[in-house]
């Protein structure tokens, strides 16, 4: 039986088995600890950091009375992100890894290149849409995000393209009166 | 009473345009359940934008109904090829599976169709009945009630959703954070909005839902190249129909099944993966052939199926009462009501008990409409599944596009989904849990308003939030949630060390 996703969650079952999108289970010892921490670490600073702007953009521009919720929403976050930090620091301290940092980058690389590549097809998708519209954009987008998963079949790929792409139009532009993202060309 | 209104909530929903609606949302949904990979709350969250040209009601019934499909959906490839196209479906797979191996599979189709649809109609009945009794007490709450109990449920699904408490009251909070980074809503300051338009006056709910759960997801589904080759298995129409009449011969089992899923479902945050499991459990425990279970005993898949299905029902009444989530799916929903101008709390059975009476009345049509649907396709639908995953990925970034922009015709906004979707990539793969964060952000104006109404009210006095019984018992709740599982766990290592002493 595959492991799979909780419900309850959205999505995938939080262990260290079923997050593994190509299947196969992580160890933590095959990555250096460098590696490691910046993954472990990544999200729980970002959140510290947006917490820090948000007091240092309002302490002093707004009524006190007004920053009594955000500042109580801060405080708790920050105590629940002590703890977080103090657990994964030492569960980081306890792995013992001979891995180099770039050594590790290059594994989770392999294992996640084509997840990387469609942040990049993503990415540039969005930018193509405000340049040439949504259809334009999303035909291209879709072939090269099929290629970047490994479709190799012609017909597959734009046979599939079209399919989709009339698809939208058909149920949402003209079924639901949805209006798409028009570039600068009012296509 | 709830019930009075019942007439006039059948007359609204017995229309042609509105059993269309049902149906194609049972459909999706079937066919979105049984794709691995496609939960019935990515299912939700991706439909959610496009249901904004409909009525308040009419969205949530075609919500509900794609999760009433999803939540059966998910049996499909648990029956023909060992994978369960949803948590829900996890139980099933331990007796649905191995009856296909015994070349039972059409019967196992057969008996997890009949126990969704019976356990499903008849869930939905006891929570009409429960409508009433709840919108009586929700008249009991005030700003300073809604402000405790928003608490409340975000600790309480931060504790039951994952393996990780601290992680997930981090991402609640991260979630109210978000959430108060547009201006100050009573003086209209700006706070933290990083000089974008989008961002000035609220924290557009639907691409943070959509990035969150469906973008997310596109970053694992795009490794996998299909999800089974193995499509190849024989069903036929006869056999499901033996599975219908094997279901209806064991009433006990699906009225128990029933019972465990609703309950379950009502408690904040549980979902459909507990129910099922604590299902199969309890019916291997009653079984007269116990041993029986997980080598392909039905009694399994009606335990496992019947309960999922209650929980669908189940989940909606933290849901619609209390505007706690029951589970991932009702998360999403949540963020329908507010679409939609339906403000999610207690509020919610006092000014929309109607559309609330509309939401569960629904369910009955449609698991009648699963029932016509699931008998004719599903042997069918296994096709879909060994459809190469790599083909959908961008099909679905092309829709959660679209829908994303739909709202408010902001790029900023699709932007935003897509940023949303590393960050909860990012998220899953350390283990920090989306539900909350999706609560954070959807409830988190609807908390800071009530808190600041209730400090209006009380001249800045913080000890009005301790005033009131239920809110003191809200609070005593918060402390029990959070508190409870590390005392459990301490207790337990206890327990367990003092009769290691004795071996």
């Amino acid at each position: 039986m595959t492991t799979h996703q909780s419900e309850s969650d959205g999505g995938h079952v939080e262990s260290a088995q079923s997050t593994d999108g190509a299947g196969e289970p992580e160890n933590e010892h095959d990555y250096s600890k460098g590696y490691l921490t910046l993954v472990r670490l990544l999200f729980p600073t970002v959140v510290l950091i947006l917490a820090i702007l948000y007091v240092e953009n309002t302490f002093g521009n707004i009524r006190t009375e007004n920053l009594y919720y955000p500042y109580f929403v801060i405080g708790l976050l920050v105590f629940f992100l002590g703890i977080v930090y103090v657990r994964e620091i030492r569960r980081l301290l306890q792995i013992e890894s001979d891995e180099k940092l770039t050594t590790s980058l290059r594994i989770a690389y392999n294992k996640w290149q084509r997840s990387i590549g469609l942040v990049i097809v993503g990415i540039a998708y969005i930018f193509l849409i405000e340049v040439i519209g949504f259809f334009p954009s999303t035909f291209i987008s879709m072939i090269a995000i099929m290629i970047v998963g490994g479709v190799r079949d012609p017909k597959l790929i734009v046979g599939g393209t079209f399919v989709v792409v009339a698809l939208i139009y058909v149920m949402f532009v003209q079924g639901m009166g949805l209006t798409p993202p028009e570039g600068m060309f009012g296509i | 009473m709830a019930l009075e209104l019942i007439p006039e909530a059948l007359g609204v929903l017995l229309s042609l345009e509105n059993m269309a609606f049902i149906a194609v949302g049972v459909m999706f949904g079937m066919v979105a359940g049984s794709i691995p990979g496609f939960t019935g709350t990515n299912t939700v969250a991706i439909a959610l934008p496009f249901t904004l040209p409909m009525s308040p009601e009419i969205a949530l019934v075609f919500l509900s109904a794609i999760y009433v499909g999803a939540s059966y959906g998910g049996a499909i490839p648990a029956v023909l090829i060992n994978t369960p196209g949803t948590a829900g479906a996890t139980a099933t797979v331990l007796d649905a599976y191995p009856m296909s191996q015994k070349g039972e599979a059409s019967k196992a189709l057969g008996i997890s169709i009949l126990a969704s649809c019976i356990a499903g109609v008849i869930s939905a009945f006891f929570i009409l009945l429960l409508l009433g009794p709840i919108g009586d007490f929700s008249f009991l709450f005030t700003n300073r009630e809604i402000f405790v109990l928003g608490l409340f449920g975000l600790a309480a699904v931060a504790v039951a959703i994952g393996d990780n408490m601290i992680k997930g009251l981090v991402s609640g909070f991260a979630g109210l954070l978000i959430a108060a980074m547009p201006v100050d809503p009573t003086t209209g300051q700006r706070r933290l909005d990083f000089d974008f338009f989008g961002l000035y006056d609220e924290v557009p709910f639907v691409p943070v839902v959509v990035g969150l759960f469906a973008v997310s997801e596109l970053f694992y589904l795009i490794n996998k190249r299909a999800i089974s080759e193995d499509a190849d298995v024989n069903t036929s129409y006869g056999d499901i129909l033996d599975g219908f009449r094997y279901a209806i011969s064991k009433p006990v089992d699906l009225v128990r099944a029933m019972l465990i899923g609703l309950g379950i479902g009502s408690m904040p945050g549980a979902g459909t993966s507990v129910a099922n499991f604590v299902s199969w459990g309890v019916a291997k425990n009653f079984s007269k052939k116990p041993d029986e279970f997980g080598k392909g005993n039905p009694e399994g898949v009606i335990a496992s199926e019947g309960s999922n299905s209650a929980v669908t029902a189940g989940s909606l009444v933290p849901t619609l009462a209390l505007g706690i989530p029951g589970s991932g799916t009702t998360a999403v929903m949540l963020a329908a009501l507010l679409l939609h101008g339906v403000r999610p709390g207690p509020e919610l059975m006092q000014n929309f008990a109607l559309e609330a009476n509309i939401i569960i009345l629904s369910l009955f049509f449609a698991n009648i409409a699963l029932l016509v649907f699931a008998f004719s396709v599903s042997k069918y639908l296994v096709r879909v599944v060994s459809m190469p995953a790599n083909i959908i990925v961008p099909a679905i970034l092309a829709l959660t596009v679209i829908g994303s922009f739909a709202m408010r015709g902001l790029m900023f906004d699709i932007w935003l989904m897509f940023i949303f979707g590393i960050i909860g990539f990012v998220m899953r793969k350390n283990n920090y849990s989306l539900i909350p964060m999706i609560l954070g952000v959807i409830l988190g104006p609807i908390i800071e308003g009530a808190f600041l109404r209730s400090m209006l009210v009380s001249s800045q006095d913080p000890m009005y939030f301790f005033e009131s019984t239920l809110a003191i018992s809200l609070w005593i709740g918060i402390i029990f949630v959070l508190l409870g599982k590390p005392v459990y766990n301490v207790f337990r290592g206890s327990i367990r060390s003092r009769t290691d002493l004795f071996d």
